[in-house]
C-alpha cells in the first residue's frame, strides 16, 4: 500500500488501544494511519485473559474504573454482541474444619457484600446479579469444586476474543478511510529543527519509508518506552507479566475463583472452545517480544486451582502464554494493587510537540480510552467531530444471525456455524455462502476450532492477513488441543494458493507457525501432549 | 517349547511375535490397541538416505552411537530378513521393493518398502510425473504446490487438475469416504477416465493416497487402465489412509491363531505372570520370556509426567545419551519443534540380545525390547521408523524364543 503524503494522526500500534482509537480517529474524519510491527493483537491485547470485566477487583482502591469498564463493556456489547459470551462465576470459601466457623463465615459474608456492591454496577452491562450458595449447590453447579467449603458467592462476567476485538476495530478503521500497515515497524521519528515530531520512518518488508502526520500517538503497550525512546521522551511503566494457561477442553461450565499460595485470586474459566487457567503477575522489564514462561509459573497457577478444584491435576494443559500489562509505573503497591487507570501523556512538554503516549488501561475500557484519547488528539487539530464508536457496530455486529438458519441455509453443520457466527456475526452468513459456488470451501480445515476453508479463506483475502499466524489470530486456526498437528500443513498451502508463495516461502510459513505453537507448548509439555507433540514431530518433521 | 509374551501389537510387536513364532516359541500377543504404527504415510522408512538399507542403517549408526542400530550394529545383516518376514506375513500390503517417495508437502523421501499403491508412484529416473489434484476437494488440491518443489528438486513434474469429484453430490468427503468409493471398481474406472480427460502430459500420474481401502493394488490397477498411463500414490498426512490400512493387514496377520492374540492392556509384568486387563475380566498370563514392544509416547510405552517412567517393567529411560531419570522433562526440550530432541529420544537400553538394562546396568534375562520403546531412537529426528520397529522386533522375537539368559 503506497501511503498517503500526509495524515491527521499516525497511530503506532495495532493492540485495542490502537486499533480502538484508529477507529475512533477515521470515524470522525480524520486522515489516519496505523502501523503495526507484527500483527493486530500481537501484544497485550492478544495475551490478556479474554474478559470484559468490569473490574471487580479495582472496586475497592479504584471504583472510577470499576464505573467506566462496566459501562463500556455495555457498549462494546452494543457494538459487537456476536463476540461476547457470558462468564458466571463462582467463589468457593473454603473451610478448615468439619463445620465453617465462625470466622469463615464472616469472610463468605464479606464477600458477598463486596459482590453486592459490585450488583450496583451490573446493570451497565447486563450482568446478572450475585447470589449467595450453600456447600451443597455450589457443588452441585461444578462438582469438581472440593467439599469443604463454607459456600459461595457467584458473579457474572463477559468473555470475549480478544484478537477478534481488534481485529475488527483495525478492519473498521479501514473502512473509515484509514489506511492499515501490518508487519509494518516504526524505527525513528521524523523531527523538525524545534523537535517536533512530523511522523515515522517505518520499516516494511527490508522497505524503509515515512508516514507524516500531524499527530502520533504511540500506543505501542508494553513497548511503549522503548518506542518513545525513539523520540528522546520517557514513558515510565511498570510492566506486569502475566501467564496463562489453556486446557484441551472445557472443564467446568462456570468460572471458579481461587486464591493462590500468595493469596491472590485466579481463575479457572471457560473460554470458547477450551478452559483457561489465570493467571500471574510479577514485574518484568525484559523483552516484551520474548516473554520466558517458567515451570514454576505453570506450577503456581497448578497448586491455587488445586486448592478449590482437586482434579485439575488431571486436565491436559495444550499451552501456557505470557503477555505483559502495560502497568502505569506508581511507586509503592504491590502489583495487583497497581490501578490500570490509563494516562494519555503529551510529550510537548519533553521536547517533543506532536508525539503522545497511550498507556495502561483494560482491554474492557479500551472504547472509552479511544474516546477520550481522540477528544484531546482532535482538539490539537482543530476539529470537533463528535463520536460514535459506542453507537456504530463493529463490522459483523450489526446483528446475530439464527445458527439454524444459516445452517439449514448454506448446508453447514450447525457446530460449525455457531463458530463462524461466534467470530464473524453478520458477516458469516457471506462467508458461509460463497460455499454454494465453490463447494470445496465446505471442507473442514481446523477441525478443532472447526474454521472450514470458507472462513479461512474469508479471512485471508478480507482481513489483513499475510503469516500464518496472522490467520491464527483471525479464526483460531491451530489453537486446539492438537496444536495445529492436523491443520498446518493445509493450512500452509492454502496460503501459499492465496499469496502465491514459492515452495521456500511456504515451508518458511509453516516452519515459523510451528516454532511459535511450540514455544506455548514447551513449558507444559507432559503427559498425553508428549503423544501428540510425537505425531506433530513426525508429520512435519521436513520442516525443522 | 519357550512361552513367549508380547506386550503392543504395532510392527514391533507383529514382527516380534512372528520371529518368535517362526523360531518355534509358543507365543501370545496382547495389545490395547493401535499405536503410532497406525499412524504411518505409508513408507517402511529404515533411516534415511537412498541405496541398500543395511548401510542406510550402517551410516545411522555410526552417525548416532546411542541409536539402538549402533546397539545392534553386529546384527545389522539380518534386517533384509525381517523386512521380508513382516513383508511375507502381511502380503500383499508391501511392495517388493522401495524408492523414492513423494511425501504430502512435496518432499521426496526414500524408503525401503512402500504400500503397493504407493510403490507404484515412486519416483523413478527420466520420467515425467503430473501429480493429480482436484477441484472440489481442498485437501487433495495441493497438487501445484507439490509439482512446484518436485521441480524444484530438479524432478520434471507438472500438476494436472482432475474432474472426478464435480459430479459427486455430497461434499466435504473425507479421505476415508472417498477410499471407501474407490473400492468400487466401476468408480475406480472412473477415476481413471478422468485422468485420460485431462490429457497429463507425464509418464506416470501421482494421486493422493486413497485409491481403496481392500484391495488398492486392484483398484489402481483399473485406474491405470482407465486412464491409459500409469497411476500410483503419494505418500500420505494425517489422516492416514495407509495407517488404516497397515492396521487392518496387521489385524490380519495377528488374527492368525497360532499368534494367540488378546485384546487388553498388560497392567502388570513381573517375572513369569502378566496380569491382564481385558473387557471380560482380569487374566493372568505366564511366560518364559516377555517382549515389550510398548512403543513410545502415542503407544504408552514411555510416559513423561514429572519425570520419565517406563510403566511396565519399571526400567529406567535413557536418551541416546545417558539415563534421564530424574532429569527434568523440560531441560530435555528443544528450541525447535521438528528437530533432535532428548525428550523424544527416551527410552530403555538394551544390549546386543535385545535385553534391556535395569538400573544397575545388568541385562534383565527375561525380557527383551524392540521398537519405538528403545532409548535412542527418535523417527522424527533419525528417520528410522518401522524398519527399526521390524528389524528390533525381529532380533527380539528370536532372541526371546532361544529362552532366558
Ligand atoms: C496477562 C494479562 C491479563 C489481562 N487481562 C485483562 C482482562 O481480562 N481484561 C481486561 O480488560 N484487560 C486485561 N489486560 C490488560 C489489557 O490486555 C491491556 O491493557 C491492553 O491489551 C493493552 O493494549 P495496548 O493496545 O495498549 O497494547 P498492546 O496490545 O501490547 O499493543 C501494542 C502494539 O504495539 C506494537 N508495537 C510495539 N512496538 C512497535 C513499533 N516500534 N512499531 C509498530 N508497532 C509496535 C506491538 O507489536 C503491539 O501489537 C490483561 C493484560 C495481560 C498482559
Ligand atoms: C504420525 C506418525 C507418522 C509416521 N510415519 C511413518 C512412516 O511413514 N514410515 C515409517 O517408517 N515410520 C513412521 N512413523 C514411525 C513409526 O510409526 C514408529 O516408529 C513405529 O510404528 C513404532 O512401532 P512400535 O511397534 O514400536 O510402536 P507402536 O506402533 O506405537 O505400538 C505400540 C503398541 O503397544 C501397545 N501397548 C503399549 N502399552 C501396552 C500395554 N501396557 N498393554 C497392551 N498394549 C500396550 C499399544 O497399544 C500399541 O499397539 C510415524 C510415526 C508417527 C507418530
Amino acid at each position: 500500500m503506497a501511503p498517503r503524503e500526509s495524515y491527521d494522526i499516525l497511530v503506532i500500534g495495532g493492540g485495542v488501544n490502537g486499533t480502538g482509537t484508529a477507529r475512533d480517529c477515521a470515524m470522525r474524519g480524520l486522515a489516519t494511519a496505523l502501523v503495526e510491527k507484527r500483527d493486530v493483537a500481537s501484544g497485550a491485547s492478544g495475551a490478556n485473559s479474554g474478559m470484559i470485566h468490569g473490574g471487580i477487583r479495582y472496586l475497592p482502591a479504584d471504583p472510577q474504573v470499576t464505573r467506566l469498564s462496566c459501562i463500556d463493556s455495555g457498549y462494546i456489547q452494543k457494538i459487537a454482541p456476536h463476540l461476547l459470551f457470558r462468564i458466571p462465576f463462582i467463589f468457593p470459601m473454603r473451610r478448615k474444619g468439619p463445620r465453617p466457623s465462625l470466622v469463615e463465615k464472616a469472610y463468605l459474608y464479606g464477600a458477598e457484600v463486596v459482590f453486592s456492591m459490585y450488583d450496583d454496577y451490573q446493570p451497565f452491562k447486563r450482568g446478572k446479579p450475585s447470589s449467595r450458595l450453600s456447600a451443597e449447590e455450589t457443588r452441585a453447579l461444578e462438582p469438581g469444586i472440593r467439599p469443604d467449603i463454607v459456600g459461595a458467592v457467584t458473579t457474572d462476567e463477559w468473555g470475549i476474543d480478544p484478537q477478534r476485538l481488534c481485529v475488527a476495530n483495525a478492519l473498521s478503521a479501514r473502512a473509515h478511510g484509514a489506511d492499515v500497515f501490518l508487519h509494518a515497524r516504526v524505527v525513528g521519528f521524523v523531527r523538525a529543527s524545534d523537535g517536533r515530531v512530523l511522523g515515522a520512518e517505518v520499516e516494511q518488508d527490508g522497505r524503509r519509508f515515512v508516514l507524516r502526520a500531524r499527530v502520533v500517538l504511540n500506543a505501542s503497550g508494553p513497548w511503549s518506552p522503548r518506542v518513545a525512546a525513539l523520540a528522546g521522551v520517557t514513558v515510565k511503566l511498570r510492566p506486569g507479566k502475566g501467564v496463562h494457561l489453556t486446557l484441551d477442553r472445557r472443564i467446568s461450565n462456570y468460572g471458579v475463583i481461587c486464591t493462590a499460595v500468595d493469596g491472590r485470586q485466579i481463575f479457572v474459566y471457560p473460554h470458547e472452545q477450551s478452559s483457561i487457567i489465570g493467571t500471574t503477575d510479577d514485574d518484568y522489564y525484559g523483552d516484551p517480544d520474548h516473554i520466558p514462561i517458567t515451570r514454576d509459573e505453570v506450577e503456581y497457577l497448578f497448586q491455587g486451582i488445586e486448592s478449590i478444584f482437586p482434579s485439575i491435576r488431571r486436565a491436559r494443559v495444550v499451552r501456557a502464554w505470557a503477555g505483559v500489562r502495560p502497568t502505569l509505573w506508581k511507586y509503592g503497591r504491590t502489583e495487583d494493587a497497581l490501578s490500570r487507570e490509563h494516562a494519555l501523556i503529551d510529550h510537548a512538554d519533553h521536547g517533543a510537540p506532536g508525539l503522545y503516549s497511550l498507556v495502561g488501561g483494560k482491554l474492557a475500557s479500551y472504547r472509552v480510552m479511544a474516546e477520550e484519547t481522540t477528544d484531546v488528539l482532535s482538539r490539537a487539530l482543530h476539529r470537533f467531530a463528535r463520536c460514535r464508536t459506542h453507537e456504530e457496530p463493529l463490522p459483523g455486529g450489526e446483528g446475530v444471525p439464527d445458527v439454524a438458519e444459516l445452517a439449514a441455509e448454506h448446508r453447514f453443520p450447525e457446530w460449525t456455524v455457531s463458530r463462524c457466527v461466534y467470530r464473524h456475526g453478520k458477516l458469516a452468513d457471506r462467508i458461509l455462502a460463497a460455499a454454494h459456488d465453490e463447494p470445496w470451501l465446505r471442507s473442514m480445515l481446523c477441525p478443532c476450532e472447526q474454521v472450514t476453508y470458507a472462513e479461512a479463506v474469508w479471512c485471508l483475502r478480507e482481513e489483513l492477513v499475510r503469516t500464518l499466524s496472522d490467520l491464527r489470530r483471525r479464526c483460531r486456526l491451530g489453537m486446539g488441543p492438537c496444536q495445529g498437528a492436523d491443520c498446518a500443513g493445509a493450512a500452509a498451502q492454502l496460503l501459499a494458493r492465496e499469496r502465491r508463495l514459492s515452495p521456500g516461502e511456504t515451508e518458511r510459513e509453516l516452519r515459523v507457525f510451528l516454532a511459535e505453537r511450540w514455544s506455548g507448548q514447551r513449558p507444559v509439555l507432559a503427559g498425553e501432549s508428549m503423544g501428540q507433540q510425537e505425531i506433530t514431530r513426525a508429520l512435519y518433521r521436513e520442516t525443522p | 517349547m519357550t512361552r513367549v509374551l508380547v506386550v503392543g501389537g504395532g510392527v514391533a510387536g507383529l514382527t516380534a511375535a512372528l520371529a518368535a513364532r517362526e523360531a518355534g516359541a509358543e507365543v501370545a500377543i496382547v495389545s490395547r490397541g493401535p499405536g503410532a504404527s497406525a499412524l504411518v504415510s505409508g513408507a517402511v522408512e529404515v533411516a534415511p538416505g537412498g541405496g541398500p538399507p543395511v548401510e542406510a542403517a550402517r551410516a545411522l549408526a555410526d552417525r548416532l552411537p546411542g541409536h539402538p542400530y549402533a546397539r545392534l550394529r553386529d546384527r545389522l545383516g539380518e534386517l533384509p530378513g525381517a523386512l521380508s518376514l513382516l513383508r511375507r506375513s502381511l502380503s500383499p500390503h508391501l511392495s517388493e521393493e522401495g524408492g523414492r517417495f513423494v511425501t504430502p508437502l512435496g518432499g521426496v523421501r526414500p524408503a525401503a518398502l512402500a504400500q503397493v499403491s504407493q510403490a507404484a508412484g515412486a519416483i523413478r529416473a527420466g520420467e515425467r510425473i503430473a501429480v493429480a489434484g482436484f477441484r472440489h476437494h481442498p485437501g487433495l488440491s495441493a497438487s501445484e504446490r507439490i509439482a512446484e518443489r518436485l521441480a524444484g528438486e530438479g524432478i520434471a513434474a507438472s500438476s494436472v487438475t482432475l474432474d472426478w469429484l464435480d459430479r459427486v453430490e455430497r461434499l466435504g468427503w473425507t479421505i476415508f469416504e472417498l477410499a471407501r468409493l474407490l473400492d468400487d471398481p466401476a468408480e475406480a474406472a472412473r477415476l481413471g477416465e478422468s485422468i485420460r480427460r485431462a490429457k497429463p502430459q507425464a509418464d506416470r500420474v501421482l494421486l493422493p493416497a486413497f485409491v481403496g481401502i481392500e484391495r488398492p493394488e486392484q483398484s489402481l490397477k483399473l485406474v491405470s487402465e482407465a486412464a491409459g498411463v500409469a497411476c500410483g500414490e503419494r505418500l500420505a498426512g494425517l489422516p492416514t489412509l495407509p495407517g488404516l490400512r497397515l492396521r487392518r493387514a496387521m489385524d490380519r496377520a495377528l488374527g492368525a491363531p497360532e499368534l494367540h492374540p488378546v485384546a487388553g492392556e498388560v497392567v502388570e509384568l513381573r517375572d513369569g505372570h502378566a496380569r491382564v486387563d481385558r473387557e471380560s475380566g482380569e487374566e493372568e498370563l505366564r511366560f518364559d520370556v516377555a517382549v515389550l514392544a510398548s512403543g513410545k509416547y502415542v503407544g504408552g510405552g514411555i510416559r513423561c509426567g514429572r519425570s520419565f517412567v517406563e510403566p511396565l517393567g519399571g526400567l529406567p529411560v535413557h536418551d541416546g545419551q545417558g539415563e534421564l531419570n530424574g532429569r527434568a522433562p523440560e531441560r530435555l526440550l528443544a528450541d525447535a519443534p521438528c528437530g533432535p530432541c532428548p525428550a523424544f529420544e527416551a527410552g530403555v537400553r538394551i544390549d546386543g540380545s535385545s535385553r534391556p538394562l535395569d538400573a544397575t546396568g545388568a541385562p534383565v534375562a527375561w525380557l527383551r525390547a524392540a521398537g519405538a520403546v528403545l532409548a535412542g531412537s527418535d523417527f522424527a529426528a533419525d528417520g528410522a521408523g518401522l524398519g527399526l520397529a521390524a528389524f528390533t522386533g525381529y532380533l527380539a522375537g528370536r532372541s526371546a524364543a532361544a529362552g532366558r539368559g
